[in-house]
């Protein structure tokens, strides 16, 4: 089905060298963030992207979008190979992805005015005349819910909530077709964050817009996802349908983030059981041989340590990568 | 609704905007000491590029008779020409020597001179002027504060030209340096190492026995400050530009499509701006340091286009019998100095961005 493979990751990897040497530099490891993705999200899909810090979720994301060179792999969006267009090509095909930032406080340049920020991006892709870009602008910032009177004024005068809707305006300005929000609202108040969440929810509707939504936070991603990916040491260990991750989780590493996540309620609250996972995620200069989470599964057996489990259809819905994954999800039941 | 309404925010006002430059401008107005450097810095500018025009003593005519006036004195002079349309007089005479040595017609010609104000004797031209020394002279009899508003001309004209010298070098070698990164970044960070530890006078002092007798010695003062000064800017420059080009807002520009020219120009630059401003400021009273340094061990300036380093040195030599000769270019001299390194604090305050956010 062609809708179904609107985006389309084929085992992507993205390593980062590690140099030494004072003036000739050698590579002496590297750093494997991205090892092995394959995923694919059909057009107008929310794939919500969680792991810990460190898991490899935003260098996926930035190679999807061409930010980060990948070592290998591909990916495909809407038909067109995204790895292998380079230079002026790959700039004018920056029009159909665009990515929102983790830190608003970052992500906007702090010496150009909210309408110089939205219009270099609304200019960059298309031409429009320059009594059009005002107007522009303005509906950008309508859009995300801001006034257009504060067009002329700079990021520092705004709040971080603010903030992250301009930066989803300049992420809209060339009316993409696929977003990838790295941790979007991990940088703003508890408060905020459902407002952020909401509108691109509502946004991506309306737009018909393929969403990628990075956090670190399962109970963020669980109401704005169709799906959701879990990560863990640069390989997707878990991918299904959101209630179906959050409420019945299948691998051992998305049982514990599950378990994880206070529930508001008192009473179910003492009752929680928490899985603690000891230790810390391995290095993924030198990831552990086999399963990446044998060292720290507690259901680890001498099989795990052998061959890198792939993520293996269960009961019809979810996806996971783990050995004993119809042992342990057979039992529990 | 979900949508906020972004009044509820009480810095926002629709009346005025504040980019960053103008509320920089707004916080070094209010830091009293840097506001009152930068004043007391443009005086000394002024002075020093427009007094000489107003304060019409030679900083180089010598009258040997007048060595060491004491400051604050009125003196009676005769200048002596031969032709008497000249414009400058060939020679400056106290009234005793022009008695000893011209006034051999008699007491009457005196006289004369003393009332009219001009005599000729033998087609010898003599004119009575009167002279005040504010200062007093220097020990050659040159008028001292006419001799630091010139010095100030060289002093500040050298350092701003290094200052500028080592600000080209030192922007495009770090920026380089700093967006290319990897393996072009260590070499080129390397060469600046190297130089960093070539010994400063050593370098000077070859310099100028291999120029010896180099009539534009200015320009090898300058050469060399140059040539030292950069390397710092540069590693300061390196360290923004790799700072910078892993923000965000450099990632997202990129994420829209914005090309390499426009990236650098209007995403890296404007930010760069900031630190480079301050260290240039910093980085002025440290040449002129330097080049006083020179200047009074007898390596920079040549007596004749004396900066206050050359002043200071020639106030050193006299310091017992005439102290302010030595004084008053120190004063000048280290007020500057220490405006300039005021106001350059003041500056970084100012342009702190992170100052701004509250």
């Amino acid at each position: 089905m062609d809708d179904n493979s609107f985006l389309q990751v084929k085992d992507l990897k993205t390593h980062f060298s590690i140099e030494k040497g004072l003036l000739f530099r050698r590579q002496v490891g590297s750093v494997k963030a991205v090892d092995g993705v394959s995923l694919t999200l059909a057009r107008g899909e929310i794939l919500g992207l969680v792991g810990e810090s460190g898991c490899g979720k935003s260098t996926l994301g930035r190679s999807i979008l061409q930010l980060v060179k990948q070592k290998s792999g591909s990916v495909t969006l809407d038909g067109k190979e995204l790895t292998a267009i380079t230079g002026k090509s790959l700039r004018s095909s920056r029009a159909d992805f665009q990515m929102i930032f983790q830190d608003p406080y970052a992500s906007l340049n702090p010496r150009m005015t909210i309408y110089d920020t939205l219009s270099e991006a609304l200019q960059s892709h298309k031409e429009i005349p320059s009594s059009e870009v005002s107007a522009a602008v303005g509906s950008l910032m309508t859009k995300v819910g801001l006034s257009p009177r504060f067009m002329r004024k700079y990021p520092h005068e705004f709040s971080g909530g603010q903030r992250q809707r301009i930066a989803i305006a300049r992420a809209l300005a060339v009316e993409p077709k696929l977003i990838v929000a790295d941790e979007p609202v991990s940088a703003l108040d508890v408060s905020i964050q459902s407002q952020i969440i909401n509108l691109l929810a509502k946004l991506s509707r309306e737009m018909d817009l393929t969403l990628i939504f990075i956090s670190h936070d399962l109970s963020v991603v669980k109401h704005i996802s169709d799906r959701i990916a879990v990560m863990y040491l640069g390989n997707i260990v878990e991918i299904g349908p959101a209630e179906e991750v959050f409420h019945n989780p299948l691998h051992p590493y998305t049982k514990a983030l599950v378990s994880a996540i206070p529930v508001p309620d008192p009473k179910k609250e003492k009752e929680r059981k928490r899985i603690l996972l000891s230790g810390d995620p391995p290095s993924p200069i030198n990831p552990p041989v086999g399963c990446a989470f044998h060292p720290r599964c507690p259901h680890v057996e001498e099989e795990c340590k052998k061959a890198r489990p792939e993520l293996e259809p269960f009961n019809g819905k979810s996806q996971a990568a783990c050995v004993r994954l119809q042992a342990l999800n057979t039992n529990s039941i | 609704m979900f949508l906020n309404s972004p009044t509820k925010s009480k810095s926002l006002s629709d009346a005025a905007n504040y980019s960053l430059s103008k509320l920089a401008v707004t916080r070094l107005r209010r830091n009293r000491l840097a506001a009152a450097s930068l004043c007391y810095f443009i005086i000394i500018i002024a002075l020093c590029y427009i007094g000489p025009i107003l304060y019409s003593l030679s900083p180089h005519a010598q009258v040997l008779a007048l060595d060491t006036t004491l400051p604050f004195t009125r003196v009676n002079l005769v200048e002596v020409r031969y032709d008497e349309a000249k414009e400058t007089p060939d020679e400056v005479t106290t009234f005793p020597d022009f008695l000893e040595v011209y006034a051999i017609n008699g007491e009457t010609d005196v006289a004369a001179l003393a009332k009219e104000g001009a005599l000729e004797i033998n087609g010898v031209y003599f004119k009575q002027i009167e002279r005040f020394h504010l200062l007093g002279t220097d020990s050659k009899g040159r008028d001292l504060l006419a001799r630091i508003l010139h010095g100030g001309r060289i002093s500040l004209g050298v350092a701003f030209l290094a200052t500028l010298t080592a600000l080209v070098i030192g922007l495009s070698y770090g920026t380089v340096s700093g967006f290319l990164g990897g393996k072009v970044d260590t070499f080129m960070m390397r060469i600046v190492d190297i130089l960093y530890a070539l010994p400063f006078i050593i370098f000077v002092i070859l310099l100028m026995v291999l120029f010896e007798g180099f009539e534009y010695k200015i320009l090898l003062v300058f050469l060399a400050i140059g040539a030292i000064e950069w390397l710092t800017m540069a590693r300061i420059v390196r360290g923004q530009v790799l700072h910078l080009k892993k923000q965000e807002f450099i990632i997202a520009a990129q994420a829209t499509g914005a090309s390499f020219f426009r990236i650098m120009t209007k995403h890296l630059a404007p930010n760069l701006i900031g630190p480079v401003i301050v260290y240039s400021t910093l980085l002025i009273p440290a040449v002129m340091l330097l080049e006083a340094t020179l200047s009074f061990l007898g390596l920079g300036m040549q007596a004749h286009s004396a900066s206050w380093g050359t002043l200071i040195h020639e106030g050193q030599e006299t310091m017992h019998s005439s102290p302010w000769q030595l004084i008053a270019p120190s004063l000048f001299f280290s007020s500057t100095l220490f405006a300039m390194n005021i106001l350059g604090d003041g500056l970084r305050d100012a342009l702190d961005v992170k100052s701004a956010k509250d």
